[in-house]
């Protein structure tokens, strides 16, 4: 009876619920499968490259496709036209007098708009406010909700970190039609410009301020090696920005689907680094897929029924494992060192209350004084 | 074994960080003067020392630095760097 019961009913419904999951699983591989080609084909200059295509196209596949664009176009174009009206509205005053300073005027418009309280006077007279973007101190690096990350979030809540935070200003200031730089410091992204008079200078969104290139090093725990090889602090190209969404394509999915067998990942990471080499969260990403890999090969090896089975895989636990040592070598001379996690969040307390003592007094002359 | 793993290695990391970074310690007062010479960018606000600790971790594995060796695991964690 038992038995009778168990392939009637049971089985029948195991391999239903088997197949639903396998199912849903694959559907959703389709729309990151998708998203990667998309990414893969800005980079090769298939398709047209923006960076808020490449970010949208990231978020969409971890929402299976089903990211409200047009609301997120719609929210991006308030922002757009009331940094126009900002413009407008100071560009007599603005005391910057350089060869770009229309160029430096869209950076400060939008500066002001992402971190200040801007009033809105209406056409029956009445005024609105709107007010600034924060910093979402709550889970900052969406280890346990991967939609902290989004720009798409950020847009809705008004609150984001120093990924969403960043990136939405890229965006917008490539929508007002003129380029800039994201960088890296250690679980940091921040904006870097060139202006004429003021030469590079660094734009902090998490905090709203300016800090100098020395500030950022100390605090920041940024080995020198690592700058010499292009891990942090650099201006990053309009490719190097789509790699990070490349990466971040793959975080989303290790998030919702787990490690996988690695494969996806591993492509994503191996396509960021054709055009970023040293991107250094593709190079930690790809030792996780690698781990993963040994590991996997460890277990068989240990599972095997006969001793000849088991030494015939032996050599094949030893080279991944080789492989993996050897990428944490690479990582290690590049420069990469991991910032205690209490060091990070003093850090970012620092920010804000410490901002007279790293910020750039030229640049936050220019900016704030409008 | 996991948690173990972790527990040696924050053991590793702050016995290390206890050390002085002062490179003359071992010439006692004269050495301890001279320790008082050393700059930093932070004047001491922020742990500028790299590269006092011979185990380090790197994503989810831990390095021996001097040895080039991956020498243990920890827990998987999201990176972002």
């Amino acid at each position: 009876m038992k038995q009778t019961l168990f392939n009637n009913v049971f089985l029948p419904l195991s391999l239903f619920v088997i197949s639903l999951t396998t199912q849903g699983q694959d559907t959703a591989s389709v729309h990151y499968e998708k998203a990667f080609q998309t990414l893969e084909a800005m980079l090769v200059e298939k398709e047209p490259a923006t960076f808020k295509k490449a970010v949208l196209t990231a978020e969409n596949a971890y929402f299976d496709s089903g990211l409200d664009t047009a609301y997120f176009n719609q929210q991006l174009n308030i922002l757009v036209r009331l940094t126009r009206a900002f413009i407008e509205a100071h560009r007599e005053g603005f005391i910057y007098k350089g060869g770009d300073r229309e160029k430096v005027l869209i950076y400060a418009g939008v500066y002001k708009v992402m971190t200040d309280t801007l009033p809105i006077i209406l056409e029956l007279g009445d005024t609105v406010y709107h007010l600034p973007f924060h910093y979402d101190f709550e889970d900052i690096a969406g280890h346990f909700n991967w939609t902290k990350m989004f720009v798409s979030k950020l847009v809705s809540s008004h609150t984001g970190n120093c990924h969403s935070l960043p990136y939405l200003y890229k965006i917008l200031v490539e929508e007002l039609g003129v380029k800039t730089h994201l960088a890296l410091a250690p679980n940091h992204v921040y904006i870097k410009h060139r202006s004429q008079e003021l030469g590079m200078y660094n734009t902090e969104l998490t905090s709203g301020s300016f800090p100098i290139d020395a500030w950022l090093m100390a605090s920041g725990y940024v080995h020198l090696d690592a700058i010499r090889n292009r891990l942090y602090m650099e201006a990053l190209s309009d490719q190097q920005s789509i790699a990070l969404c490349l990466v971040d394509l793959a975080q989303g999915y290790q998030h919702k689907y787990g490690m996988g067998d690695g494969q996806f990942i591993l492509k994503c990471c191996e396509t960021a680094l054709k055009y970023y080499p040293n991107y250094i969260n593709a190079l930690l990403l790809k030792t996780d897929v690698l781990r993963t890999h040994w590991e996997a090969l460890a277990q068989e090896r240990n599972e095997a029924s006969t001793k000849q089975e088991q030494e015939e895989l032996t050599d094949t636990v030893l080279t991944a494992f080789n492989n993996m040592q050897e990428l944490v070598g690479k990582i290690h001379d590049l420069g990469y060192r991991r910032m205690p996690d209490a060091m990070y969040l003093d850090w970012l307390n620092t920010l804000k209350t410490e901002r007279d003592k790293y910020e750039n007094p030229k640049i936050n002359a220019t900016f704030n004084n409008q | 074994m996991k948690y173990l793993t972790c527990f040696l290695f924050l053991l590793l990391t702050f016995a290390s960080r206890a050390q002085n970074n002062n490179p003359y310690k071992g010439l006692g007062e004269e050495g301890e003067k001279l320790g008082q010479k050393i700059l930093t960018l932070s004047n001491g606000k922020y742990n500028e020392f790299h590269d006092n600790d011979t185990i380090v971790q790197i994503g989810s594995l831990l390095y021996n630095v001097l040895t080039r060796d991956v020498v243990g695991v920890v827990e998987y964690e999201t990176q972002y760097s």
